[in-house]
């Protein structure tokens, strides 16, 4: 029975954990509640999705491998791996063919740290096996300072790929058409979706509403000209506490030299 | 009463003898102890080992990358389809630049290019694979790298290069890394500042602020060689400037492709108020909200009266001097590029003199040009802060204009 199982954990290549775990980017699609370090026993003879695993392929596309456990009870535990790019949802494949599957296994728990997700297993024999992801956030923790580059600001100045590609789809390839709102600000200062302005197809425009981050679309910046949004002055050179509604005070916008700001709502654009 | 005193010091010295060696023990026992060094174990799989040799050159592949310049010796380098090494060419264009990265794998450098790792009590040796096509315009031999050029991904990432590289003595195994261009551009801090000149010291003129706004600026003006990779990226190879002496000088585009280029990179033309913000030092660099806001008139001396410029304007015969030089490069002066010498407070480049710059200006349009370059002589109104033509948008043999980008990151 044992050099059955190890027949089959080295048969399908699942030995050990995929070379691309070891540049992972982040974990996301977490079980709502199972807890860190836990076996994981209920609900027997039932398909669950843990987590993904998310991470940047050799294309460049951000990919991620889902994992599923089916809770071991009458039958043996299985987990099955699927990857699929970042945009699915890792629920619909909950039931259709993993990618890569380990069977007959008779428990499972997994563990997270901000630097590595380990994931222990045991088969029939309850012989344990333990899988590491190493996980490189993207996530930038600089703060703007003097000297800083936008792409140390962004994230890290390295970033190390998979050695892996999955076939480029139409559906990873979202940009933003001209025109598009791609922060949306409320009229209320309040960040109603976060910015998508790094998919405009060319650059993005903000038209200033009085708020600390005004609302923005994609399109070339042009500003202050008639008919266009005026530009954005700020709201702190005027040394003063002010509501900075266009009705009430617009020094937090400009036009050009001969042209005067007409609000609509709390933006202002340029006549 | 000599001989009693003899007898009252003796046991006092024992005393304060025996605290001391009491306490010197008791430190002895309390001191940090060195500690044996954690020995990580070799891992047993050669993938995991392969990871962990890579993930230790991390430190190394970024001096490379972003510290060439450290790498060319005296006698230069050896790559000319690459690099066409001059004296005339400041250090900072080594860094970031993928040619250079090319020219290092290919062995323009040193004989043997190779990265060194000491891990595990064995010495690893890292390269680049040369698995990119060529750019037959460029070279006939395999590229080390490959522009990357993408709004649609996931990461905040829209322009990097992609490389792959290998440890010589762990084959079967690649690792593709995607490097950002980190020397290009540096940050302007968040306060109030002003655009342009003003008539009287009472006058506060135009001012502005950009508190939450993350604003970074070019440090230096647009290259022929970072043209050729934008027109690479979007396969125009007929237009590319095939003269390597010409690709570190400032491209000379019209102000529409000016624009264009920025924009391809999620970028835009810089403005004339993020001149002037990023050449006039504050005052107060502690204080962001001063009570008045200060323009000087050149980025290293306030009074212009003082510097080189206010002399030549009363002395039309003012012989330049080599200092005057470096810090704005004037009719008369060598050319030279990427100079540092006269960096503006913030890390910007390129300020009074060089070439004249395009930007962009919504408050008075028809001021879009700073004037100022090495067409001009030194005694030329045009070399002062807050000073702005007119440019039509098309090159002229007689006034090239170079341009720069910036960008506003949104988290």
């Amino acid at each position: 029975m044992k050099l059955l199982i190890l027949f089959l954990l080295i048969s399908s290549g699942l030995a050990k954990e995929p070379l691309h775990w070891a540049h992972i980017i982040d974990v996301s699609d977490k079980h709502e509640f199972y807890k860190s370090g836990e076996i994981i026993s209920r609900p027997r003879d039932a398909w669950q999705s843990l987590f993904s695993l998310v991470y940047v392929d050799r294309n460049l596309s951000t990919i991620k491998d889902c994992l599923f456990y089916l809770v071991p009870g009458e039958l043996p535990g299985v987990v099955k791996i699927k990857t699929i790019y970042v945009e699915e949802k890792c629920d619909d494949y909950l039931l259709k063919p993993g990618d890569k599957e380990i069977r007959n296994l008779s428990s499972l728990q997994f563990s997270f740290s901000l630097e590595k997700l380990k994931l222990t297993f045991s088969g029939a024999d309850f012989k344990t096996q333990t899988w590491e992801a190493i996980i490189h956030s993207l996530k930038s923790s600089s703060s703007a300072q003097q000297n800083l580059s936008s792409a140390e600001f962004k994230g890290p100045k390295l970033i190390y790929l998979a050695p892996v590609i999955l076939p480029k789809k139409e559906k990873n390839k979202i940009v933003l058409k001209d025109n598009s709102l791609c922060h949306d600000i409320n009229d209320d200062c309040q960040e109603v979706t976060p910015s998508s302005c790094g998919r405009c197809k060319s650059s993005w425009y903000e038209t200033p509403n009085g708020c600390p981050i005004g609302p923005k679309f994609c399109g070339i910046h042009v500003c202050g000209e008639k008919g266009r949004p005026a530009c954005r002055r700020g709201m702190k050179w005027q040394r003063k506490e002010s509501d900075y509604d266009c009705r009430t005070d617009s020094t937090f916008a400009y036009c050009r030299k001969g042209l005067r700001i007409e609000c609509e709502g709390r933006k202002a654009y340029c006549r | 009463m000599k001989r009693h005193s003899d007898k009252s010091i003796i046991p006092k010295i024992v005393l304060i003898l025996g605290t001391l060696s009491i306490l010197g023990i008791i430190l002895l026992f309390i001191r940090p102890r060195p500690t044996a060094p954690i020995r990580t174990k070799r891992p047993e799989t050669l993938d995991k080992l392969f990871t962990q040799v890579i993930t230790a050159a991390k430190s190394q592949i970024l001096v490379l990358w972003e510290e060439g310049d450290r790498f060319i010796k005296k006698s230069g380098v050896n790559c000319p389809e690459e690099i066409l090494h001059d004296q005339s060419v400041g250090r900072s264009y080594y860094q970031c630049n993928p040619h250079f990265w090319q020219c290092f794998w290919q062995g323009g450098i040193k004989t043997n290019p190779e990265l060194e790792i000491d891990l595990f009590g064995q010495t690893f040796h890292i390269v680049a694979r040369p698995s990119f096509p060529m750019i037959e315009a460029l070279s006939k031999v395999p590229r080390t790298y490959e522009a990357f050029r993408e709004t649609s991904t996931q990461l905040n990432v829209s322009h990097g290069y992609v490389v792959e590289l290998e440890v010589k003595e762990i084959p079967g195994f690649v690792q593709p890394l995607l490097l950002t261009d980190t020397c290009r551009d540096t940050y302007l801090p968040q306060r109030i500042y002003g655009l342009g000149k003003t008539s009287d010291a009472r006058d506060e003129g135009f001012i502005w602020d950009n508190f939450e706004r993350q604003i970074f600026i070019d440090r230096f003006y647009v290259t022929n060689r970072q043209v050729n990779e934008w027109r690479i990226l979007k396969k125009e190879y007929n237009k590319l400037q095939l003269d390597r002496k010409s690709w570190y000088a400032p491209a000379l585009l019209s102000l529409k492709e000016q624009r264009d280029y920025c924009h391809f990179f999620g970028k835009r033309l810089l403005e004339a108020k993020l001149f002037d913000a990023a050449s006039m030092a504050p005052a107060d660099l502690n204080n962001p909200l001063p009570a008045k806001v200060s323009r000087p008139s050149t980025p290293w001396q306030r009074d212009l009266s003082k510097t080189f410029f206010g002399v030549a304007r009363i002395n039309p015969d003012y012989q330049l001097t080599p200092l005057d030089c470096q810090l704005a490069q004037v009719q008369g002066c060598p050319e030279k590029f990427f100079t540092t010498d006269s960096s503006s407070w913030m890390g910007m480049n390129y300020l009074l003199g060089f070439y004249s710059e395009s930007v962009l200006n919504f408050f008075e349009p028809d001021k879009n040009l700073k004037v100022s370059s090495r067409f001009h002589d030194p005694g030329s109104h045009w070399h002062e802060l807050g000073v702005y033509g007119n440019w039509e948008g098309e090159q002229r043999k007689d006034l090239p204009v170079a341009f720069r980008c910036y960008e506003e990151v949104v988290k």
